[in-house]
């Protein structure tokens, strides 16, 4: 009865379905997007681009060299640096020179882009065009004060916890993060193996150093997308322990060592609610209830046509940034990683060595008593087929290499 | 032929007409019809003949005898042609057919007025007769012999289903040798003026037998009626707009719906669904498969009143969309206004949707219970003192909460989440005396749904009303209704408890409706006071765990006072030409901030019918509206909320012109209506507008103009084995948003589609009925696809592509396809029988087609933009319907 009951409800909501939607409509708009943000007392980095076709590949993103400066009332101003990284350009702003004072802080800046006008294959993307900012005074002041993790079994779910406050009575905020971490192939390879010469034609193993090993790797990722937190409607403008990223039990992040960088700072309600517009445009789950897709305009805007749509939204803010070691040892052995299959090891005669090896199988351990080996497929053994490197983070706090 | 015949009557009239003969004198008639002998026989020989023609009886009689036995040869000859003679009283009564029965008909027949003869003589000869089977063969006495006549006389009475009790709407009454006409209004009730003397009065509607009953008027009188189904025909898929209403009425897009319709057009997971029946009609339509409410003729959702039992139904559907929120076995009917809105109605610009449920079973206590996929239901009705006071009990509730709770955890996304709702009706009709009744009625339902453990949507429908029917006299009747109707609905969420919350909504509102109906000649006129007073809270944000830090905050409650006056005229000006019009000023009163509006309303419709079966009509009317969706959504959400008219927000007026053209062909009846529309403060969004809890919401309205045309053809066949309909629509909605705000202005300023913009629209709505037992359905949809709002490129921002938009709503969404089918089984059809069980057996959406229910493009915070399509029911999805009734 209880099978006819579950067969019953997984028909009648299994009706349901999503499917891929190929026709991509044709682009239509040409507008400017600038990206990036005034941070004070740090290294600012902007971007200038264009919209792109929908269906355009990620590797043909084009930037638009530009000069930017980031301009203050009280007389500051700083031209970025322009640099030209992996295709790309970009501009940093060194503004370690404004501090968090009165003068300084209380001063209203903006940002001025002047747009190159040359001819880039044949086309003149930029056009010699300037857009400037709003005058922005800086947000209000927020303290990061700590960041935290809980582990709830029941929920399947580590989550990772920010505590900060701030003196106003509600602030909105956004927030990046870089993570790091440690982890290990399935199975720890003491072997490698040597391709065939006329000495050796079925190859040989040999021996890893402990510094050579491919079982210990790490890895580094940025967080995507545009993440918000308010304390709007709060008695007090103070998040404690709210969570904002989390993890499932099988996840390789919290395997052995993870390590996140967070850097949170406040926007006004104007950047919040233009920021969660994008969101909410760019994350729709088909369902009839968000609301119509509009773009919004930014607080930037053409010098010469005042009409003309830019994408951006700059705010002007002393970030703030706090860091957060997990170790494995600490989640109460919250991460279980799924067994590898028994038909994922086999042992093998040296005469299979090579064939095995063509097959993408390698040897990770020695059969003492035959000269035999243990093989498995290369992803098993080594890390770095997961994705990660043996590029170890500096300030890294285990000693494995 | 039809000449010969008028030449030989006039001949023969011609003969007996010079002079008074003597007893041996000869008398003869040669080659003259049955009324023309009938005449010889009444001035002739001083008889007195109440003569009922047969509407097939074209023989000619010659007679040729002596005056003295020409009364027995004439006799003999009508008997011989099938007619009936009886002597009664000193009178002769000569029927079509055998029998005949004067007048003596149970109580429930009559209503005061009509003469009950005392039992002697023939009635009591027939009485052994089924009375049912012989009701066309009486003749009814209307008004007081002995009391002195006057040329014309009203009669007025209700009609009422012979085997539950409830009032018939919309049944055309009409004497076809007068032309006077009359259509039975929302409780049943007709009034005609009849010539005095002999009449036939015919009353035809819904799928009951066709019935003409043989009056003779002295005076104004009343006559209740009964009418009974056309056993013959399929009882289910009749719209009963009838060809007499259609021809006789001069409004017009107005769509009736009984409840066996309901119950036999296939619905997803075989539910009787009343709003997805009322989709199969042309001229509405919806942004989805299962999105809650309705468009009609271009109009906003929120655009359309719905009506239940007088109160109104702010959100008519359960589970977002999917089922619509009344129960269809305490439904009596529904009428849909899409052109010609009555002026007792108004409040809304586009449409009006009047659901009324039953009074509960008069004769009997009966119920049934349905046992569906999703659903069960139990409904009972009965008399608690027959003849006086009847009740009706209704409730359904679903085990979609308990299937989801079924799921395993790691089978589906759907186990954290929850979805249930429920809903009752009650009835009570008590009868004082023949003129005057009191009807109670009362409807509560509930919703509650959530994806996640965290976070739990509810809204809830109460509406309780009390109505007060009273015909004052033969000619005036008088309706007052007082009643309260609440919506709510509220989210919680606790994904972070400091952040814990509920939001909470409200509408609450009182209204009272006082509404008189007179005839006075060829005129019928309405008039009244309507009144509501509003009490809306439009939102509310409150700490919902232990620990919240939540700062309680309710926006102010929106208080308003809503007079109507109203006054319309349907005028019968001759027999080909009527007209109804009608004024209905109404004045709104913000009572938070202060602010009045005045708008006068107009309603106009003429008809013109160039034949018996066809007719031209035309229509124009202008409309208001003073409470708001504030909704920038595709569908209606629960969280929507209804914002009344201010000091900033103007209500929304409009106007609709409309012609058609109406043809019966045998028994079909096809019609061609077209329409023109245009609404002023039509609400649309800014970009990113917030749109709840926010105190300054008007900040992010946008008045726009709307316009909206289209042409609605429809072939509909009401009787036989094989009825139904179908229609096609051609249809445009658009807007234009007038505001100088440069860029900003949506579209540019150039008109753009409403998000329920469909310009081609097919409908098939089939039954064919095989035996009594075994019928089938099919339900044919095919519209072109909705606009959508898309992206037109992306851009790299935030370490993700984030999608870039222009034009609203320039693109469209596949077209829609869905092909139904039903199989309905009824084993038991003896009267005698306790019980009465049904089997539907159906397929929603036989074909299996893919519809989208949603178009969407996401990059998911990745590299890469995909689009997706959103099917809601993507499979056929199978069904079958228990349904027992006591």
């Amino acid at each position: 009865m209880k099978k006819f009951i579950y067969i019953f409800a997984l028909s009648l909501l299994a009706v349901s379905c999503v499917y891929p939607y190929d026709s991509m409509p044709e682009k239509s708009v040409d507008n400017i997007v600038v990206e990036g943000d005034i941070l004070l007392g740090e290294k600012s980095y902007f971007q200038i681009s264009k919209v792109q076709p929908l269906d355009a590949p990620y590797s043909s993103r084009q930037t638009i060299p530009a000069r930017v400066f980031v301009e203050g009332d009280n007389g500051y101003s700083k031209e970025a640096v322009e640099e030209f990284v992996n295709n790309e350009f970009r501009s940093v702003a060194d503004l370690t020179d404004i501090k968090n004072e009165p003068g300084q802080a209380s001063a209203s800046y903006r940002l001025r882009v002047v747009l190159d006008n040359t001819i880039i294959n044949g086309v003149n993307p930029g056009g010699g065009k300037e857009y400037v900012s709003e005058w922005i005074k800086p947000e209000g002041d927020m303290v990061l004060d700590n960041l935290s993790f809980s582990v709830d079994k029941a929920k399947d779910e580590l989550a990772i916890r920010m505590s900060l406050h701030s003196g106003g009575l509600s602030q909105h905020f956004r927030y990046s993060y870089e993570e790091d971490w440690e982890y290990t192939s399935y199975l720890r390879a003491t072997e490698y193996y040597i391709m065939p010469t006329e000495m050796n034609p079925y190859g040989q193993t040999a021996s890893f150093n402990a510094s050579e090993n491919i079982y210990y790797c790490w890895k580094h990722s940025e967080s995507r997308g545009i993440n918000l937190a308010t304390t709007e409607k709060m008695s007090e403008s103070r998040l404690v322990d709210y969570p904002f990223k989390t993890f499932h039990h099988n996840d390789t992040k919290i395997s052995l060592m993870y390590r996140i960088d967070l850097t949170v700072y406040p926007v006004s309600a104007g950047s919040y609610k233009y920021y969660e517009n994008l969101k909410s445009i760019s994350s729709s789950s088909g369902d009839l209830f968000s609301p119509i897709p509009s773009a919004m305009r930014g607080n930037l805007s053409s010098v010469t046509d005042p009409e003309e749509l830019v994408y951006g939204y700059i705010a002007v803010v002393f970030p703030k940034k706090a860091r957060l070691y997990i170790s494995d040892e600490e989640t109460d052995n919250f991460y279980h990683r799924d067994k590898i299959p028994e038909y994922q090891q086999e042992a093998v005669s040296p005469d299979q060595y090579f064939d095995k090896y063509l097959r993408g199988w390698r040897p990770y351990q020695k059969i003492l008593m035959e000269g035999d080996m243990w093989v498995s497929p290369a992803e098993c053994i080594d890390c770095r087929l997961l994705g990660g490197t043996k590029n170890k983070p500096a300030d890294w706090p285990t000693s494995h290499e | 032929m039809k000449s010969k015949f008028i030449l030989a009557a006039f001949f023969g009239a011609a003969l007996i007409l010079p002079q008074r003969l003597l007893a041996n004198d000869s008398l003869a008639v040669k080659r003259v019809p049955s009324d023309v002998v009938v005449d010889c026989l009444r001035k002739e020989l001083g008889h007195t003949i109440y003569f009922l023609k047969d509407a097939e009886d074209v023989a000619s009689y010659t007679i040729e005898t002596l005056r003295k036995d020409f009364s027995d040869a004439a006799f003999k000859a009508l008997k011989e042609k099938g007619y009936s003679v009886v002597n009664y009283d000193g009178a002769y009564f000569i029927t079509s057919g055998k029998s005949l029965k004067v007048a003596s008909l149970p109580p429930e027949y009559f209503s005061s007025g009509v003469k009950e003869p005392e039992k002697d003589g023939m009635t009591v000869l027939h009485e052994e007769e089924n009375l049912l089977a012989t009701f066309r063969n009486k003749i009814y006495e209307i008004g007081d012999r002995a009391v002195p006549g006057k040329k014309k006389a009203y009669v007025r009475g209700s009609v009422r289903d012979i085997s539950s009790g409830e009032p018939l709407v919309g049944v055309s009454v009409y004497d076809e040798k007068t032309g006077a006409y009359s259509l039975t209004d929302v409780n049943g009730l007709y009034r005609v003026e009849l010539p005095v003397g002999e009449n036939v009065l015919c009353f035809s509607g819904y799928s009951m037998e066709d019935l003409k009953l043989n009056l003779v008027v002295y005076n104004d009188g009343g006559l209740d009626v009964q009418m009974k189904e056309k056993v013959i025909s399929l009882k289910g898929a009749v719209v009963s707009a009838e060809n007499q209403s259609a021809h006789r009425d001069a409004r017009m897009g107005i769509e009736r719906i009984h409840l066996a319709t309901i119950k036999r057009v296939p619905a997803v997971f075989g539910e009787p669904d009343v709003l997805k029946v009322v989709l199969t009609l042309p001229g509405v339509k919806t942004a989805g498969e299962a999105a809650t409410g309705f468009n009609v003729r271009g109009g906003a959702v929120d655009q359309n009143l719905i009506l239940f039992n007088e109160g109104t139904i702010y959100n008519p559907s359960h589970m977002f969309g999917v089922l619509s929120s009344f129960n269809a076995d305490v439904i009596n009917d529904v009428e849909l206004y899409k052109s010609s809105i009555p002026a007792e109605f108004g409040g809304r610009i586009s449409s009006v949707l009047d659901i009324r449920g039953k009074e509960g079973n008069a004769n009997k206590v009966t119920g049934s219970v349905g046992l569906g996929l999703l659903t069960s239901n139990l409904m009972i009705e009965g008399p608690i003192k027959k003849g006086k006071t009847t009740f009706i009990v209704g409730g359904r509730t679903t085990y979609s909460d308990w299937i989801l709770k079924a799921i395993p955890k790691e089978e589906s996304a759907y186990s954290g989440g929850s979805a249930s709702f429920s809903d009752v009706n009650v009835g009570l009709t008590h009868k004082f005396n023949d003129d005057n009744s009191l009807h109670v009625t009362g409807y509560w339902s509930r919703d509650r749904f959530g994806f996640s453990t965290d976070t739990t949507f509810r809204y809830s429908n109460l509406n309780a009303s009390v109505k007060w029917i009273s015909h004052i006299n033969e000619r005036n009747t008088m309706t007052l209704v007082g009643g309260y109707d609440s919506f709510a609905s509220s989210l919680q969420e606790t994904h972070y408890e400091p952040q814990s919350y509920e939001m909470a909504t409200k509408i609450n509102q009182g209204y009272a409706k006082l509404g008189f109906k007179s005839v006075i000649g060829n005129h019928t006129l309405s008039y009244g006071l309507n009144g509501i007073y509003y009490n809306l809270n439009p939102g509310s944000y409150t700490p919902l765990l232990e620990r919240s830090l939540v700062v309680p905050v309710y926006l102010e409650r929106q208080k308003a006072v809503d007079l109507a006056l109203y006054m319309s005229d349907s005028w019968r000006a001759t027999d080909k030409l009527a007209f109804e019009y009608g004024v209905r000023l109404d004045g709104y009163m913000s009572l938070n901030p202060k602010k009045f509006y005045f708008y006068p309303e107009v309603r106009l419709s003429g008809k013109y019918s160039i034949r018996d079966n066809l007719s031209l009509k035309a229509g124009f009317n202008t409309m208001s509206q003073n409470i708001h969706l504030i909704s920038n959504n595709t569908s209606i959400s629960p969280m929507d909320t209804w914002q009344l008219s201010n000091d900033r927000i103007r209500p929304q007026t409009g106007w609709q012109g409309a012609a058609g053209l109406y043809w019966t062909v045998g028994q079909v009846d096809l019609s061609l209506e077209g329409y023109y529309k245009k609404m002023a403060h039509y609400l649309d969004y800014l970009p990113g507008a917030k749109l709840v809890m926010n105190p300054d919401l008007p900040d992010y309205l946008l008045e726009t103009e709307g316009r909206a045309y289209g042409v609605e053809f429809m072939v509909k066949k009401n009787l036989g084995k094989l009825n139904g309909w179908l229609s096609y629509t051609y249809s445009r909605s658009q807007l234009r948003d007038l505001s100088e705000r440069g860029g900003q202005t949506i579209n540019g300023g150039q008109w753009y589609s409403t998000t329920h913009d469909k310009p081609h629209d097919f409908k098939m709505v089939m039954n064919y009925k095989f035996t009594h037992r075994f019928s089938l359905s099919l339900n044919v949809d095919y519209a072109t696809g909705r606009p959508i709002t898309v992206p037109v490129g992306k851009y790299w921002f935030a370490n993700t592509y984030v999608l870039a938009y222009s034009e609203r709503n320039s693109h469209r969404i596949p077209d829609y396809f869905r092909m139904d089918a039903a199989f309905i089984i009824e084993p038991s059809h003896y009267l005698k029988q306790l019980t009465h069980f049904s089997i539907t057996l159906g397929v929603y959406n036989v074909t299996g087609r893919k519809n989208a229910y949603s178009v969407y493009f996401t990059s998911n915070n990745t590299t890469q933009v995909n689009g997706y399509m959103l099917s809601v029911f993507a499979c056929p999805i199978p069904y079958v319907n228990l349904n027992l009734k006591f």
